[in-house]
Protein backbone atom coordinates (compact mmCIF):
# COMPACT_ATOMS: atom_id res chain seq x y z
CA UNK A 1 0.00 0.00 0.00
CA UNK A 2 2.94 2.34 0.62
CA UNK A 3 3.82 2.32 -3.06
CA UNK A 4 0.29 3.32 -4.02
CA UNK A 5 0.45 6.26 -1.57
CA UNK A 6 3.67 7.32 -3.30
CA UNK A 7 2.00 7.07 -6.70
CA UNK A 8 -0.97 9.10 -5.40
CA UNK A 9 1.38 11.86 -4.21
CA UNK A 10 3.08 11.86 -7.62
CA UNK A 11 -0.30 12.15 -9.35
CA UNK A 12 -1.47 15.02 -7.15
CA UNK A 13 1.82 16.79 -7.85
CA UNK A 14 1.34 16.28 -11.61
CA UNK A 15 -2.24 17.63 -11.43
CA UNK A 16 -1.10 20.71 -9.48
CA UNK A 17 1.75 21.26 -11.95
CA UNK A 18 -0.72 21.10 -14.84
CA UNK A 19 -3.18 23.46 -13.09
CA UNK A 20 -0.64 26.14 -12.24
CA UNK A 21 1.05 25.80 -15.60
CA UNK A 22 -2.27 26.43 -17.33
CA UNK A 23 -3.18 29.21 -14.94
CA UNK A 24 0.00 31.17 -15.66
CA UNK A 25 -0.90 31.49 -19.33
CA UNK A 26 -4.65 31.82 -19.14
CA UNK A 27 -4.79 35.02 -21.16
CA UNK A 28 -3.86 33.12 -24.31
CA UNK A 29 -6.90 30.85 -24.43
CA UNK A 30 -9.74 31.19 -26.89
CA UNK A 31 -13.09 29.48 -26.57
CA UNK A 32 -12.62 26.13 -28.30
CA UNK A 33 -9.13 25.67 -26.89
CA UNK A 34 -10.38 26.23 -23.35
CA UNK A 35 -13.09 23.58 -23.74
CA UNK A 36 -10.69 21.02 -25.22
CA UNK A 37 -8.04 21.55 -22.58
CA UNK A 38 -10.60 21.45 -19.77
CA UNK A 39 -12.20 18.20 -20.90
CA UNK A 40 -8.86 16.48 -21.56
CA UNK A 41 -7.12 17.42 -18.33
CA UNK A 42 -10.21 16.91 -16.17
CA UNK A 43 -11.11 13.47 -17.55
CA UNK A 44 -7.63 12.03 -17.20
CA UNK A 45 -6.90 13.59 -13.80
CA UNK A 46 -10.16 12.55 -12.18
CA UNK A 47 -9.98 8.99 -13.57
CA UNK A 48 -6.50 8.36 -12.21
CA UNK A 49 -7.05 10.13 -8.88
CA UNK A 50 -10.38 8.37 -8.30
CA UNK A 51 -8.78 5.00 -8.97
CA UNK A 52 -5.97 5.60 -6.48
CA UNK A 53 -8.25 7.05 -3.78
CA UNK A 54 -10.71 4.15 -4.09
CA UNK A 55 -7.94 1.57 -3.85
CA UNK A 56 -6.58 3.25 -0.73
CA UNK A 57 -9.90 3.73 1.13
CA UNK A 58 -11.42 0.73 2.85
CA UNK A 59 -14.85 2.22 3.74
CA UNK A 60 -18.19 1.17 2.25
CA UNK A 61 -19.04 1.80 -1.37
CA UNK A 62 -21.56 4.60 -0.73
CA UNK A 63 -19.19 6.70 1.37
CA UNK A 64 -16.33 6.20 -1.10
CA UNK A 65 -18.57 7.17 -4.00
CA UNK A 66 -19.87 10.30 -2.23
CA UNK A 67 -16.39 11.53 -1.33
CA UNK A 68 -15.10 10.80 -4.82
CA UNK A 69 -18.00 12.64 -6.47
CA UNK A 70 -17.23 15.71 -4.35
CA UNK A 71 -13.55 15.45 -5.36
CA UNK A 72 -14.46 15.17 -9.04
CA UNK A 73 -16.81 18.16 -8.90
CA UNK A 74 -14.12 20.27 -7.21
CA UNK A 75 -11.42 19.31 -9.74
CA UNK A 76 -13.72 19.86 -12.70
CA UNK A 77 -14.82 23.28 -11.47
CA UNK A 78 -11.24 24.34 -10.77
CA UNK A 79 -10.06 23.37 -14.25
CA UNK A 80 -13.16 24.81 -15.87
CA UNK A 81 -13.04 28.18 -14.15
CA UNK A 82 -9.59 29.06 -15.53
CA UNK A 83 -11.11 31.11 -18.34
CA UNK A 84 -14.15 33.33 -17.88
CA UNK A 85 -16.62 30.61 -16.81
CA UNK A 86 -17.09 29.41 -20.39
CA UNK A 87 -16.08 25.87 -19.71
CA UNK A 88 -17.34 25.14 -16.22
CA UNK A 89 -20.06 22.92 -17.69
CA UNK A 90 -17.60 20.80 -19.67
CA UNK A 91 -15.30 20.56 -16.67
CA UNK A 92 -18.07 19.52 -14.28
CA UNK A 93 -19.51 16.92 -16.66
CA UNK A 94 -16.17 15.37 -17.51
CA UNK A 95 -15.07 15.39 -13.89
CA UNK A 96 -18.17 13.48 -12.76
CA UNK A 97 -17.85 10.95 -15.63
CA UNK A 98 -14.17 10.37 -14.98
CA UNK A 99 -14.51 9.96 -11.25
CA UNK A 100 -17.35 7.43 -11.63
CA UNK A 101 -15.18 5.37 -13.96
CA UNK A 102 -12.27 5.63 -11.53
CA UNK A 103 -14.41 4.39 -8.63
CA UNK A 104 -15.52 1.41 -10.73
CA UNK A 105 -11.96 0.45 -11.64
CA UNK A 106 -10.82 0.83 -8.05
CA UNK A 107 -13.64 -1.35 -6.71
CA UNK A 108 -12.86 -4.06 -9.27
CA UNK A 109 -9.18 -3.92 -8.34
CA UNK A 110 -10.00 -4.29 -4.64
CA UNK A 111 -12.40 -7.19 -5.18
CA UNK A 112 -12.11 -8.92 -8.59
CA UNK A 113 -14.97 -11.32 -7.81
CA UNK A 114 -17.43 -8.56 -8.79
CA UNK A 115 -16.47 -8.98 -12.42
CA UNK A 116 -15.89 -12.75 -12.03
CA UNK A 117 -12.21 -12.32 -12.81
CA UNK A 118 -10.51 -15.46 -11.49
CA UNK A 119 -7.97 -13.92 -9.09
CA UNK A 120 -8.13 -15.03 -5.48
CA UNK A 121 -4.53 -15.05 -4.27
CA UNK A 122 -3.62 -12.09 -2.09
CA UNK A 123 -0.16 -11.60 -3.60
CA UNK A 124 -1.51 -11.70 -7.10
CA UNK A 125 -4.22 -9.17 -6.16
CA UNK A 126 -1.59 -6.76 -4.83
CA UNK A 127 0.57 -7.27 -7.91
CA UNK A 128 -2.45 -6.53 -10.12
CA UNK A 129 -3.12 -3.30 -8.18
CA UNK A 130 0.48 -2.17 -8.48
CA UNK A 131 0.62 -2.89 -12.22
CA UNK A 132 -2.56 -1.00 -13.10
CA UNK A 133 -1.82 1.95 -10.77
CA UNK A 134 1.67 2.32 -12.21
CA UNK A 135 0.29 2.18 -15.74
CA UNK A 136 -2.31 4.85 -14.93
CA UNK A 137 0.40 7.05 -13.43
CA UNK A 138 2.45 6.76 -16.61
CA UNK A 139 -0.60 7.73 -18.67
CA UNK A 140 -1.37 10.75 -16.49
CA UNK A 141 2.22 11.96 -16.71
CA UNK A 142 2.17 11.59 -20.49
CA UNK A 143 -1.13 13.46 -20.88
CA UNK A 144 -0.02 16.31 -18.58
CA UNK A 145 3.05 16.63 -20.79
CA UNK A 146 0.90 16.71 -23.94
CA UNK A 147 -1.47 19.31 -22.47
CA UNK A 148 1.39 21.58 -21.40
CA UNK A 149 3.08 21.08 -24.77
CA UNK A 150 -0.10 22.12 -26.59
CA UNK A 151 0.36 25.73 -25.48
CA UNK A 152 3.49 25.96 -27.62
CA UNK A 153 1.85 24.60 -30.78
CA UNK B 1 -10.47 -22.36 -36.11
CA UNK B 2 -13.32 -22.42 -33.65
CA UNK B 3 -11.12 -21.54 -30.68
CA UNK B 4 -9.84 -18.35 -32.24
CA UNK B 5 -13.14 -16.99 -33.56
CA UNK B 6 -13.20 -13.84 -31.39
CA UNK B 7 -9.67 -12.91 -32.43
CA UNK B 8 -10.68 -13.33 -36.06
CA UNK B 9 -13.68 -11.02 -35.56
CA UNK B 10 -11.37 -8.49 -33.91
CA UNK B 11 -8.99 -8.75 -36.86
CA UNK B 12 -11.83 -8.09 -39.32
CA UNK B 13 -12.90 -5.06 -37.28
CA UNK B 14 -9.38 -3.65 -37.21
CA UNK B 15 -9.04 -4.09 -40.96
CA UNK B 16 -12.30 -2.19 -41.45
CA UNK B 17 -11.07 0.64 -39.23
CA UNK B 18 -7.85 0.79 -41.26
CA UNK B 19 -9.87 1.04 -44.48
CA UNK B 20 -11.92 3.82 -42.91
CA UNK B 21 -8.68 5.60 -42.00
CA UNK B 22 -7.56 5.51 -45.62
CA UNK B 23 -10.98 6.78 -46.72
CA UNK B 24 -10.98 9.69 -44.25
CA UNK B 25 -7.37 10.47 -45.16
CA UNK B 26 -8.42 11.03 -48.77
CA UNK B 27 -11.17 13.50 -47.82
CA UNK B 28 -9.41 15.21 -44.91
CA UNK B 29 -9.17 18.63 -46.56
CA UNK B 30 -12.96 18.80 -46.86
CA UNK B 31 -13.85 17.79 -43.31
CA UNK B 32 -14.46 20.59 -40.85
CA UNK B 33 -13.11 20.55 -37.31
CA UNK B 34 -16.39 19.65 -35.66
CA UNK B 35 -16.90 16.50 -37.74
CA UNK B 36 -13.22 15.72 -37.25
CA UNK B 37 -13.62 15.87 -33.49
CA UNK B 38 -16.59 13.50 -33.64
CA UNK B 39 -14.71 11.09 -35.91
CA UNK B 40 -11.72 11.00 -33.55
CA UNK B 41 -13.90 10.43 -30.47
CA UNK B 42 -16.04 7.72 -32.07
CA UNK B 43 -13.19 5.78 -33.68
CA UNK B 44 -10.90 5.89 -30.64
CA UNK B 45 -13.73 4.61 -28.48
CA UNK B 46 -14.72 1.89 -30.95
CA UNK B 47 -11.19 0.53 -31.39
CA UNK B 48 -10.69 0.40 -27.61
CA UNK B 49 -14.13 -1.17 -27.05
CA UNK B 50 -13.75 -3.93 -29.63
CA UNK B 51 -10.16 -4.71 -28.61
CA UNK B 52 -10.97 -4.97 -24.93
CA UNK B 53 -14.19 -6.95 -25.26
CA UNK B 54 -13.04 -9.49 -27.85
CA UNK B 55 -9.66 -10.08 -26.21
CA UNK B 56 -11.23 -10.68 -22.81
CA UNK B 57 -13.73 -13.08 -24.38
CA UNK B 58 -10.84 -15.01 -25.85
CA UNK B 59 -8.34 -14.94 -22.97
CA UNK B 60 -10.27 -14.45 -19.70
CA UNK B 61 -7.24 -14.96 -17.41
CA UNK B 62 -5.12 -11.98 -18.47
CA UNK B 63 -7.09 -8.97 -17.20
CA UNK B 64 -4.20 -6.58 -16.57
CA UNK B 65 -2.40 -7.17 -19.84
CA UNK B 66 -5.63 -6.82 -21.82
CA UNK B 67 -6.44 -3.55 -20.06
CA UNK B 68 -3.04 -2.17 -21.01
CA UNK B 69 -3.33 -3.33 -24.62
CA UNK B 70 -6.86 -1.93 -25.03
CA UNK B 71 -5.90 1.42 -23.49
CA UNK B 72 -2.80 1.82 -25.63
CA UNK B 73 -4.71 0.72 -28.75
CA UNK B 74 -7.57 3.13 -28.13
CA UNK B 75 -5.22 6.02 -27.42
CA UNK B 76 -3.20 5.27 -30.54
CA UNK B 77 -6.27 5.02 -32.74
CA UNK B 78 -7.82 8.21 -31.37
CA UNK B 79 -4.52 10.06 -31.81
CA UNK B 80 -4.10 8.77 -35.38
CA UNK B 81 -7.61 9.75 -36.44
CA UNK B 82 -7.32 13.09 -34.67
CA UNK B 83 -3.89 13.85 -36.12
CA UNK B 84 -5.46 14.05 -39.56
CA UNK B 85 -7.01 17.35 -38.57
CA UNK B 86 -5.62 19.26 -35.61
CA UNK B 87 -3.69 19.06 -32.34
CA UNK B 88 -6.76 19.66 -30.18
CA UNK B 89 -8.68 16.98 -32.06
CA UNK B 90 -5.79 14.64 -31.32
CA UNK B 91 -6.04 15.39 -27.59
CA UNK B 92 -9.79 14.72 -27.58
CA UNK B 93 -9.46 11.39 -29.38
CA UNK B 94 -6.58 10.34 -27.14
CA UNK B 95 -8.49 10.92 -23.93
CA UNK B 96 -11.67 9.28 -25.18
CA UNK B 97 -9.70 6.19 -26.20
CA UNK B 98 -8.12 6.11 -22.74
CA UNK B 99 -11.47 6.13 -20.94
CA UNK B 100 -13.04 3.50 -23.19
CA UNK B 101 -9.97 1.28 -23.01
CA UNK B 102 -10.03 1.34 -19.21
CA UNK B 103 -13.71 0.37 -19.22
CA UNK B 104 -13.96 -2.22 -21.98
CA UNK B 105 -12.29 -5.33 -20.42
CA UNK B 106 -14.39 -4.85 -17.30
CA UNK B 107 -17.56 -4.76 -19.39
CA UNK B 108 -16.50 -7.87 -21.26
CA UNK B 109 -15.73 -9.72 -18.03
CA UNK B 110 -19.25 -9.27 -16.63
CA UNK B 111 -21.11 -10.56 -19.68
CA UNK B 112 -22.43 -14.08 -19.67
CA UNK B 113 -23.65 -14.53 -23.26
CA UNK B 114 -20.77 -13.67 -25.59
CA UNK B 115 -22.30 -14.74 -28.92
CA UNK B 116 -25.42 -12.59 -28.63
CA UNK B 117 -23.42 -9.60 -27.45
CA UNK B 118 -20.97 -10.03 -30.34
CA UNK B 119 -23.81 -9.90 -32.87
CA UNK B 120 -25.29 -6.73 -31.33
CA UNK B 121 -21.89 -5.04 -31.11
CA UNK B 122 -21.09 -5.86 -34.74
CA UNK B 123 -24.43 -4.40 -35.86
CA UNK B 124 -23.70 -1.17 -33.99
CA UNK B 125 -20.13 -0.96 -35.29
CA UNK B 126 -21.25 -1.35 -38.90
CA UNK B 127 -24.01 1.23 -38.35
CA UNK B 128 -21.50 3.76 -36.98
CA UNK B 129 -19.05 3.09 -39.82
CA UNK B 130 -21.85 3.60 -42.37
CA UNK B 131 -23.01 6.86 -40.79
CA UNK B 132 -19.44 8.20 -40.58
CA UNK B 133 -18.59 7.39 -44.17
CA UNK B 134 -21.85 8.98 -45.35
CA UNK B 135 -21.11 12.11 -43.30
CA UNK B 136 -17.58 12.34 -44.72
CA UNK B 137 -18.89 11.80 -48.24
CA UNK B 138 -21.52 14.56 -47.98
CA UNK B 139 -19.26 17.19 -46.38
Amino acid sequence: MLGIIGLLIWNVAAACFCYFGLRRRKQLFDDRYATTITSTATLCTTLVLGMHVTVLMSAGLSLVFLLNLLLGAVIGTLFGALVKYHSVLAGLYNGLIGISMGVMIGEVLKNPQICSIPISDHTQLLLNMYQLCGFATLLLTMIVGLVLYSMKV
Amino acid sequence: MRELSFVLILYINLVMFALLYVYVHRYRKLVGFHLGMNIAMALGGLVALSTGIFLIFQYPFHFTAITMVATLGGMGAGALFGALFDYQTMLTGLVNGLMMGMMAPMLGAILTDPIFFTVVLEVFIFLIIGVLSAAVKRS
